[in-house]
């Protein structure tokens, strides 16, 4: 019995349609019950490793069963890293291919994972899919935007450090006109309370009783909120 | 357009907050408006900002830095973008129980529909086409586009409200938009401009956005079922697969839109996806 076999769990069930091995003409698709295992799960219960669902994948071509925990236990691993890595892409790329990226991450991981995955630390490698497409994309939107001379500086590394991965700059810019229109009262108090600081900090600072500069702080959100939408019109 | 970093709270407040956005899908957004604060003269680095409690905030959130380490950060603001990438990799179970709790799950389940099909479809061998196949698909796409209809207008009635999703004459619904007697080219080309009048009108409140998602979602329908006569059998699987995907983004925006969205945010990223889906389509139709 395999690691996935063992995996039983009470909180949440998924059932999974997968088609048996076969040509045309097979019988249809069998519906199976199998049981997803939610990581919040009570303790005690046997929660699988980022490695043993990983060579579960990496066993699937090895029978029709095979092939179906495969599935399932690369659903796990989707579901268990999804979120933060669409986190992680969704400050790298534009909006609108966030979901595209994120599916050709993890196309990849499938593809590849049988043959390229040494069967250590499976999150560092699938983040390490998700820079190389990344940066892959990037270079190749660049090499369309090539000058008519040819002339080429291809990407390195550092290029998908946050330094030059800030695709924002339009809304830094102009909240950053937005708030050179805010009295200086108002700009303090923002500053402080974008920094950190509490009111108290704030009262000692700058002189003001605390209704005051919760007041400033109000009048100046309502206002840069405004700013900011009437730019983007 | 929502300004993130007015949302701040209360100091007791912020490391929570902050978490929610190491993980959440703004947080570009929060560092560039912290950066319009704050400048960017002095850059600190993530280990700068936190120190020896960097291992320990990777562990068990941003509580672990503290006041002056959340200040440092939300002042230096890039070395959110660091920790990000480093919760990625090496973020605790606490980062898991944050990622969970910002409601992202409902874009996993309908990105896992799409993987786990894509999968299936390439191990599978070419379908034969078969007549109670195609009823099948033909069903569960109506009973899809009825749902989607129903779970995000919350229709209790159908006859007492009209539906926003009926056809309303435009785009892939227009009347004569899938003509039968065109080349192969000229008929992507036309779904491409088809397409284009999505921009013809940019509703701004949530309730019009809604009704032109749902109007050219219903689009997506319209395709995904028609017969599509000048093409090939290839661009006919490639344009219901793609719909099909097309279909599942839509409904995504829909969902966000939903759940408090800022329309205007909502109706630019599906201004990208329909970007995208236009660009694909005029590519095919220039392909041999």
């Amino acid at each position: 019995m395999t690691a996935c076999d063992r995996i039983e769990l009470s909180h949440r069930t998924t059932r999974l349609r997968y088609h048996r091995a076969g040509g045309v003409g097979r019988i249809g698709t069998d519906r199976v019950t199998r049981h997803v295992q939610r990581d919040d799960a009570p303790s005690g219960e046997l929660k699988p490793t980022d490695e043993m669902l990983s060579a579960a994948v990496g066993r699937r071509d090895e029978s029709a069963e095979a092939w179906g925990h495969a599935l399932h236990a690369f659903e796990v691993l989707y579901r268990r890293h999804g979120s933060k890595l669409l986190g992680f892409l969704a400050g790298r790329v534009p909006r609108g291919e966030v979901d595209d990226v994120h599916q050709t991450v993890w196309q990849r991981v499938w593809q590849f994972l049988p043959e390229r995955f040494d069967g250590n630390n499976f999150r560092a490698w699938l983040h390490q899919i998700a820079r190389n497409h990344v940066i892959d994309e990037s270079r190749r939107k660049r090499a369309d935007l090539l000058p008519e001379d040819g002339e080429q500086r291809l990407p390195d590394e550092a290029d998908l450090g946050p330094d030059s991965r800030l695709l924002e700059s339009e809304r830094r810019d102009v909240l950053a006109r937005c708030l050179e229109r805010l009295r200086e009262e108002q700009s303090q108090v923002v500053r402080g309370r974008l920094g950190g600081d509490s009111y108290d900090d704030i009262c000692e600072r700058f002189g003001l009783t605390a209704a005051r500069a919760h007041k400033l702080f109000h009048q100046a959100k309502e206002q840069l909120a405004n700013c900011f939408r009437e730019s983007f019109r | 357009m929502t300004v993130h970093a007015l949302d701040v709270p209360e100091t007791e407040a912020i490391p929570a907050w902050l978490d929610r956005h190491v993980v959440g899908p703004h947080l570009a957004s929060l560092v560039a408006e912290l950066t319009a604060v704050h400048g960017d003269a002095e850059p600190q680095t993530l280990e700068q900002s936190l120190g020896d409690r960097l291992d320990a905030v990777l562990a068990n959130g941003l509580a672990a830095a503290g006041p002056e380490g959340c200040a440092a950060l939300l002042r230096s603001p890039r070395g959110l973008l660091e920790l990000q990438e480093r919760v990625v990799v090496e973020g605790g179970s606490h980062w898991d129980e944050v990622a969970s709790s910002t409601g992202v799950d409902i874009l996993l389940d309908g990105g896992w529909k799409r993987l786990h099909r894509s999968i299936e479809d390439d191990r599978s061998p070419a379908p034969v086409v078969r007549v109670a196949s195609w009823r099948t698909t033909v069903l569960a796409s109506l009973l899809t586009a009825a749902a989607t209809v129903l779970v995000m207008l919350g229709l209790r009635d159908l006859s007492s409200d009209p539906a926003p999703a009926k056809p309303s004459g435009w785009g892939w619904n227009r009347p004569g938009a899938l003509a039968a007697n065109e080349t192969r080219s000229d008929y992507l080309a036309g779904l491409a401009d088809s397409a284009e009048e999505w921009f013809k009108k940019r509703p701004e409140s949530a309730e019009d956005v809604a009704a032109r998602l749902l109007q050219f979602r219903h689009g997506c329908s319209t395709l995904i079922l028609a017969t599509h006569e000048p093409l090939t059998d290839e661009d006919r699987t490639w344009l219901r697969g793609k719909c099909r995907a097309w279909a599942v983004k839509l409904d995504a925006h829909l969902v966000a839109l939903e759940a408090d969205g800022d329309p205007l945010e909502v109706r630019a990223a599906a201004d990208e996806t329909i970007r995208s889906l236009i660009g694909a389509l005029r590519t095919r139709a220039t392909t041999v």
